[in-house]
């Protein structure tokens, strides 16, 4: 961990030195930087989407199948029971 | 610098999402939560009414949907699906006669309804019903200050026993029968029948449909007829709370819980985004500020991404609609 610690400092350092000597580079690289992030938020968002959709089509296959036997059970029973009045 | 500015940009702009909603969704823990309209009622969730005799054209089904997105619709018993599209403030509306016209001799009719809107990862939920009263009478259903005719549709939390009985009342004294959901009740009754809570709806069984009858010792009186839905939802869900509302000058204002991300008073519509600054997971509330007018009644609609949804209507600002047949 320390070492890894160690590595960032030292590419910070770099990249410092280098704007030093040559301040677009680092308007450069921080426009880089910008273009990456903005390619990664856009691929995310596509992901997201793609999940929305798996979700959605997943949720179409919901019925009411065992509600509506039941329901067809109980009226046959009661209104032939009304119709006969006993 | 320039190019600083610009890239700072964005980044705030290409983090704006809509709020997280931590509660968990209506549909997956079994709570109907669709607006319906249809026979002077509105209801949210579940809504039943009586077929017509006649005329079946005039009457509607009506979803108002606020967003954009799909719907389905669907009936196996009585042979009805219907699925579309609709776009921003569209009322899908769907005529008794296109939903009955291959029910044969179905004499009740549930429709399962799905509402998905863009962008959303969970669906809305709804059950519309349609019974047919034939020559029967209706009898009338009490539950507190609850009352209905013909028909209802009431939705419990899991683990709410309210010690309130349903009470049916009709004429004279006579025979009482109950079927539904594993339960057969046939008892005498005198101008009512009072049945606990508890027996109609048990703890494990999700949705009940029981169907009701009262015959009277007097011949010459006609049987009466009641169609009940009962629905049970795991608390773990939650209808979205009502927005608090104050007046500051002669702005009406009114403010959101944070997981809200649309909210239609009227016919405007609006949007919460968060991200780049604003947490998306945060407790800040949402607030709209509107001009006031003391004669205009604010029909106030609200949806989280998350797949829940409420209604609540206000008048010289006063709360004048809130939906009674969801109790939790």
């Amino acid at each position: 961990m320390e070492n890894q610690f160690d590595n960032l400092l030292k590419i910070i350092n770099s990249i410092l030195d280098i704007s030093k000597a040559n301040p677009m580079m680092l308007g450069v690289a921080i426009f880089m930087v910008g273009i990456g992030y903005g390619w990664l938020q856009y691929k995310y968002k596509k992901w997201q989407e793609e999940q929305i959709l798996i979700e959605q089509d997943h949720d179409r296959e919901d019925n009411i199948d065992e509600l509506e036997e039941e329901n067809q059970r109980s009226n046959e029973n009661v209104r032939d029971r009304l119709r006969r009045r006993r | 610098m320039k190019i600083l500015v610009f890239l700072f940009v964005l980044l705030v702009v290409s983090c704006q999402q809509l709020p997280i909603d931590r509660i968990d969704s209506a549909k997956e823990h079994g709570l109907f939560n669709i607006e319906l309209h249809s026979c002077n009622k509105t209801q949210i969730g579940m809504l039943g009414c009586i077929i017509p005799k006649e005329n079946l054209e005039n009457y509607y089904l009506e979803i108002p949907t606020g967003l954009t997105g799909s719907y389905l619709i669907r009936s196996n018993k009585c042979n009805f699906r219907k699925e579309g599209a609709f776009s921003n403030k569209e009322i899908v509306k769907i005529s008794y006669k296109e939903l009955l016209a291959n029910r044969g001799y179905a004499k009740e009719c549930l429709y399962d309804i799905k509402i998905f809107i863009d962008n959303y990862p969970k669906s809305f939920r709804g059950l519309f019903k349609l019974t047919d009263l034939e020559d029967f009478q209706p009898i009338e259903l009490e539950i507190n200050s609850f009352k209905a005719s013909t028909t209802a549709m009431l939705q419990y939390r899991t683990g709410l026993n309210p010690a309130t009985n349903f009470v049916f009342k009709y004429e004279e004294k006579g025979l009482f029968i109950l079927d539904g959901c594993g339960i057969h009740i046939e008892e005498d009754y005198n101008t009512k029948k009072e049945i606990n809570f508890k027996i109609l709806v048990p703890e494990f069984k999700k949705t009940c449909n029981f169907v009701v009858g009262m015959i009277p010792i007097n011949a010459e009186i006609p049987p009466g007829l009641f169609s009940l839905t009962v629905n049970r939802f795991n608390q773990r869900t939650q209808m979205i709370s009502k927005p608090r509302i104050w007046f500051k000058g002669s702005k009406f204002a009114l403010s959101f819980e944070h997981a809200v991300s649309h909210v239609l008073i009227n016919q405007k519509l609006y949007t919460f985004t968060c991200g780049g600054l604003i947490s998306c997971k945060g407790n800040k509330r949402h607030k709209i500020y509107l001009e006031y007018d003391p004669n205009m009644l604010y029909e106030v609609r609200m949806f989280t991404t998350n797949g829940r949804y409420n209604l609540f209507k206000y008048k010289k600002g006063a709360l004048v609609w809130k939906t009674n047949s969801i109790i939790y």
